[in-house]
């Protein structure tokens, strides 16, 4: 795992510490934030957090695609160096 | 004195069309003073399309897996950009492109201020292969678009017929797009400020094959490629787009200017960023 993601797991466990600690928290933050369930607002909370993180991952995969694109045609185009620096010297000569 | 000139063929499953376009070129070659090299890209082809060009003595380039006609196309430009050749030429492996008009193509960038980047359009003189009803509606959706968020001005943006000048061969080293890319290349060069012509060819229905625009893939690239070009035009207000200089020392570096243990030895210097076209022979396996 990531830094970030580490990081991102960490501040979730907090939370999940802070809110167990002061059970009353959670609801007046609820309350404060319209949801008249608190459990809504966990989950609320949990689709935005998870939103958040497939836009993440979504970016991250774009990145390593466009990187996979750029080392398929690196490795192609080094191939084929190699192909013609292997050649036997007739065929260079072709 | 005459241009270097890599003529670029993507190919997916081309094995029957090659040996005609390859001919093709190469009589071409023959009579111009252009010094043509012909480069197959093979884009993953499961049929032998790769030992086919290369019994042909054409170079190939082979990815390990299939990129799309984008990827395939940059591969080919990124060789001529490295390789320091004066422009490059695309040319579809089916055979819709006829070697023929190579000339008409290249012919732009003779003139005293030539484009960077040059079209060949199939609905300028309107004869031969003018593609099915359906995407001709389709191409003049994509007219009116480029026009519109653009004030591009070209007939036929989804031609893949095209030659590239030096400032286009940087500009899609750096970045080319990968899913239909032919018109959003023209937004982007636009956004490079290149300067775009078209030319009038002829061209002729595929020999072999299918195109991959077919069914729900017409309407999809449609909408995909208007989103693309709104989202260039929207990237476009935060100013030129400049590809960045050259690294010092490229992993693509032209064979000429490799640095090798012998060179060494004898006190040669060690490779430089910039490529000698001029130390590169007409007669390398490739040559048209």
């Amino acid at each position: 795992m990531t830094l970030q993601g580490s990081l991102a797991y960490l501040t979730l466990l907090a939370g999940l510490v802070v809110a167990a600690l002061f059970p009353g928290l959670d609801a007046r933050l609820a309350q404060a934030m319209g949801f008249s369930l608190v459990s809504n607002w966990f989950f609320a909370l949990a689709i935005a957090g998870l939103s958040f993180l497939h836009l993440a991952a979504l970016v991250q995969l774009s990145r390593v695609e466009l990187r996979s694109i750029a080392l398929t045609q690196q490795v192609g185009i080094l191939q084929e160096r190699l192909d013609r620096l292997q050649a036997p010297p007739a065929a260079k000569e072709a | 004195m005459p241009r270097r000139v890599l003529v670029v063929v993507p190919c997916l499953n081309e094995r029957e069309a090659l040996p005609a376009l390859v001919a093709g070129v190469r009589a071409l070659a023959q009579r111009s003073p252009d010094r043509f090299e012909l480069l197959v890209v093979d884009d993953g082809s499961s049929d032998d399309t790769a030992a086919t060009a290369q019994a042909l003595g054409v170079r190939v380039v082979r990815l390990c897996s299939n990129l799309g006609i984008g990827g395939a196309v940059q591969t080919g430009l990124r060789v001529a950009a490295a390789e320091g050749f004066d422009c490059a030429v695309q040319l579809d492996g089916d055979g819709q492109h006829p070697a023929d008009e190579l000339p008409a193509l290249l012919a732009p960038l003779d003139r005293p201020a030539p484009p960077d980047l040059v079209i060949g359009s199939r609905f300028l003189k309107r004869e031969g292969f003018q593609s099915t009803p359906a995407r001709r509606l389709g191409i003049r959706w994509l007219v009116l678009a480029l026009r519109l968020f653009t004030r591009l001005s070209v007939s036929d943006p989804t031609s893949g017929f095209r030659a590239y000048g030096p400032r286009a061969l940087r500009l899609f080293d750096w970045r080319y797009p990968y899913d239909y890319p032919e018109p959003e290349a023209l937004v982007l060069a636009h956004r490079a400020s290149l300067a775009v012509a078209e030319v009038p060819v002829t061209m002729r229905p595929r020999e072999t094959g299918a195109s991959s625009i077919g069914g729900l893939a017409g309407p999809y690239y449609l909408l995909k490629v208007t989103l693309a070009i709104l989202l260039d035009v929207v990237r476009s207000t935060g100013g030129r787009l400049h590809p960045p200089a050259p690294p010092a020392r490229p992993l693509l570096q032209p064979p000429e200017s490799r640095w090798s243990p012998s060179s060494a030895a004898t006190g040669s210097s060690p490779p430089s960023a910039a490529p000698s076209p001029s130390s590169s022979s007409a007669s390398s396996p490739g040559s048209a």
